[in-house]
């Protein structure tokens, strides 16, 4: 079973988990708030929550005062209960890696290791995994080919790079690819695939970041996609009913461009959001799963029926928004 | 369909210079080579006969009074109609029949508006034989009656009268503009159409719905109300559905409620109809025409006048259309030579 596979069938069960409906109820309860606003830009799903409620308190007293709504103390302890389960299933799809390579840590690979949120004494659990589904992803990630290239490439790393050593490479390196864009790969990678030899000391490096990077990706979008099933239940669609124009699919990168008319208020597509692309590729119809990099007017402010454009990087079935571009690294 | 222009100072004669072409056996037999048909001697000669009878008969009606004009530009109409047809498929067509039958209202002082014809006849009636070769198959036999009214509504370039004459009726196509668009170096293009048009027919986006084949040439409608204009993107190669005025200006037409079916005609087949029922009148009921040509207080003679000049100008035209597989657009433009300058 591959990666997405799995991944889709554990969402299949969340879906109709008891414990959906009260984290869907409680995050439907903030939506129209300030918290939620600004906890949903942060792109960290339930963890953007908790994060602008920590600082709530920093953020009044701020020149530019910034006003958040107070949480029920439940409501964190429930937000924080549903983040935890994340985060453990997180780590325990990553755990051969981190197992062989001691000083690449969970949190080098965490979706969340930008963020700093203050430890949270007291959570309600719940059970929102299914064992069964849950296992079958974990099983189907230990598979995932990122995480043997990673083994594989880690001779290269001395034995005194740091966990923070790792975290900052990680960050450089996406960095560099939010820079090019979906639809180019970042100059500095073009230059080592077409200038060192696949097994020169530095390539092999360069693939071992890679991979931690792809492996942070993928686990991002696992969350992604669990978040998205809880809040949203399906994911939006551009396809033949709001693409005005398809602009082109690049095999380097897996990215494409389009422009969609945009949707009514309940459907509007953000950045960082997955989504599924159905379009006409070279005569045949193709149904992608990309995540939007980039939007155009960014701001949802526009009217429905009014076009806007889109970047788009497909993810493949590792749940990998970079494999394609890095497939030849 | 592309577009062809052609620069002309006089597209009423110009058009039957290009029609007149299909009146010599040669070039009805090269036509019919690059369309990889065989013609028999009856079909050429039966072509360029309806052709000769068709300028023939839309001069005598240019020349004519109103008395009796339109019924000689029916008859000039359905020669064209059928040499048309003999040209595109190679046959001669099974007609044994008008293909409509004409209806007087009951309504008390009607109006010609009221005037109603009846298509029948779907196998050897000239309307319906006639349509499904103009009008991609248009069933209009058994869909029920055509009012005046409604033919007039349908025809772009008489909007304007028929607003004026026909209040409160609203036509059946609406004024749209083709606008060409980029973001990020990618060109697109989409139908526009004012929202203040469009809010007359009261619900909007049902009448949005209603345009001819909406939802085969573009992308479903979202519409804002507040926006003075609704967007129509088209679907990746999906095929224009305006109709256009003598003047290049692009409609979208709406479908007509017949019973139950939304249906509608092509621009040349609903001018067909015009005239049928104007020539049916005139000849069947000279006790009706004559009082209205020369007493009418209403203005609908006026409507009727600007029908008669638009099918005289255009009908010849819309033919030309279906045989060049083009939109002939006539044109008259001045060149200006920016290296010489003149004195006020």
């Amino acid at each position: 079973m591959t990666i997405r596979k799995a991944a889709f069938e554990l969402c299949k069960a969340v879906g109709i988990s008891p414990a959906k409906k009260q984290i869907a109820d409680l995050i439907g309860s903030i939506r129209n708030t300030s918290l939620h606003y600004h906890g949903h830009e942060l792109h960290a799903q339930v963890l953007g929550y908790l994060l602008m409620h920590q600082k709530r308190t920093k953020f009044a007293e701020e020149p530019i005062a910034l006003k958040l709504e107070a949480l029920d103390e439940d409501k964190v302890k429930l937000l924080a209960g549903f983040h935890r389960q994340v985060t453990d299933l997180n780590e325990r799809c990553v755990k051969p890696l981190v197992d062989s390579k001691p000083n690449c840590t969970y949190k080098v690979l965490s979706p969340y290791n930008h963020f700093d949120l203050e430890p949270i004494p007291e959570i309600i659990e719940i059970d929102i995994f299914a064992k069964e589904q849950t296992d079958n992803l974990v099983n189907a990630f230990h598979s995932h080919p990122q995480i043997k290239i990673a083994i594989d490439t880690a001779s290269v790393i001395p034995a005194t790079f740091s966990p923070e050593h790792y975290i900052q490479h990680i960050l450089e390196i996406e960095d560099a690819i939010k820079g090019a864009g979906a639809l180019e790969r970042p100059q500095e990678f073009v230059e080592i695939i077409e200038r060192q030899h696949p097994s020169s000391p530095n390539r092999i490096y360069i693939r071992h970041l890679v991979a931690l990077t792809s492996l942070r990706a993928s686990l991002s979008i696992l969350n992604e996609l669990l978040y998205s099933k809880i809040f949203f239940d399906q994911l939006l669609n551009i396809d033949e009913n709001n693409t005005i124009k398809f602009g082109s699919y690049h095999y380097a990168t897996g990215g494409s461009s389009v422009i969609f008319q945009n949707g009514g208020l309940i459907f509007l597509v953000e950045t960082d959001d997955i989504i599924v692309l159905r379009t006409n590729l070279l005569g045949e119809i193709a149904t992608k799963f990309c995540r939007v990099e980039k939007l155009d007017p960014h701001i949802p402010i526009i009217m429905p029926g009014e076009p806007r454009y889109a970047e788009l990087r497909e993810i493949d079935e590792n749940l990998n928004p970079y494999g394609i571009m890095f497939d030849s690294l | 369909m592309k577009i062809t222009r052609i620069q002309s100072d006089n597209p009423r004669v110009d058009q039957w210079k290009l029609l007149s072409q299909f009146s010599y056996p040669t070039n009805i037999n090269r036509f019919a080579q690059e369309k990889g048909l065989t013609f028999s001697k009856e079909t050429v000669d039966y072509i360029a006969g309806c052709i000769r009878q068709s300028e023939a008969y839309f001069s005598a009606a240019e020349s004519s009074p109103i008395d009796i004009s339109p019924l000689l530009m029916y008859y000039g109409a359905t020669n064209l109609l059928a040499g048309t047809s003999a040209l595109l498929t190679g046959n001669k067509l099974p007609l044994m029949h008008h293909g409509m039958n004409f209806h007087l209202p009951v309504v008390v002082n009607p109006k010609i508006g009221d005037y109603e014809i009846n298509p029948i006849r779907p196998t050897d009636g000239a309307l319906q034989n006639f349509s499904n070769i103009f009008s991609n198959g248009c069933l209009l036999t058994g869909a029920g009656r055509w009012s005046v009214l409604e033919i007039f509504g349908s025809i772009p370039d008489l909007i304007e009268e028929f607003e004026i004459c026909y209040q409160p009726a609203l036509p059946f196509c609406l004024p749209a503009k083709t606008i060409r668009a980029e973001m990020h170096g990618l060109e697109f293009y989409y139908d526009r159409i004012d929202m203040n048009l469009v809010s007359k027919y009261g619900k909007v986006f049902e009448t949005l719905m209603a345009i001819s084949n909406v939802s085969n040439a573009y992308i479903p409608i979202r519409i804002n109300i507040p926006n003075p204009f609704a967007k129509l993107y088209y679907k990746p190669d999906s095929t224009d559905v305006g109709i256009y005025s003598t003047f290049g200006q692009k409609y979208l037409p709406l479908n007509h409620q017949k019973n139950g079916n939304q249906i509608c005609p092509s621009q040349i087949i609903f001018m067909f109809m015009g005239l049928y029922a104007l020539g049916y009148i005139s000849r069947y009921y000279p006790e009706k025409w004559n009082p209205f040509i020369r007493t009418d207080e209403t203005g609908e003679r006026l409507v009727i006048e600007k029908f008669m000049s638009i099918c005289q100008r255009y009908f010849p035209n819309l033919a030309l259309n279906e045989i060049r597989g083009a939109r002939i657009q006539f044109v008259y433009e001045i060149e200006v030579n920016p290296f010489i300058s003149y004195e006020a």
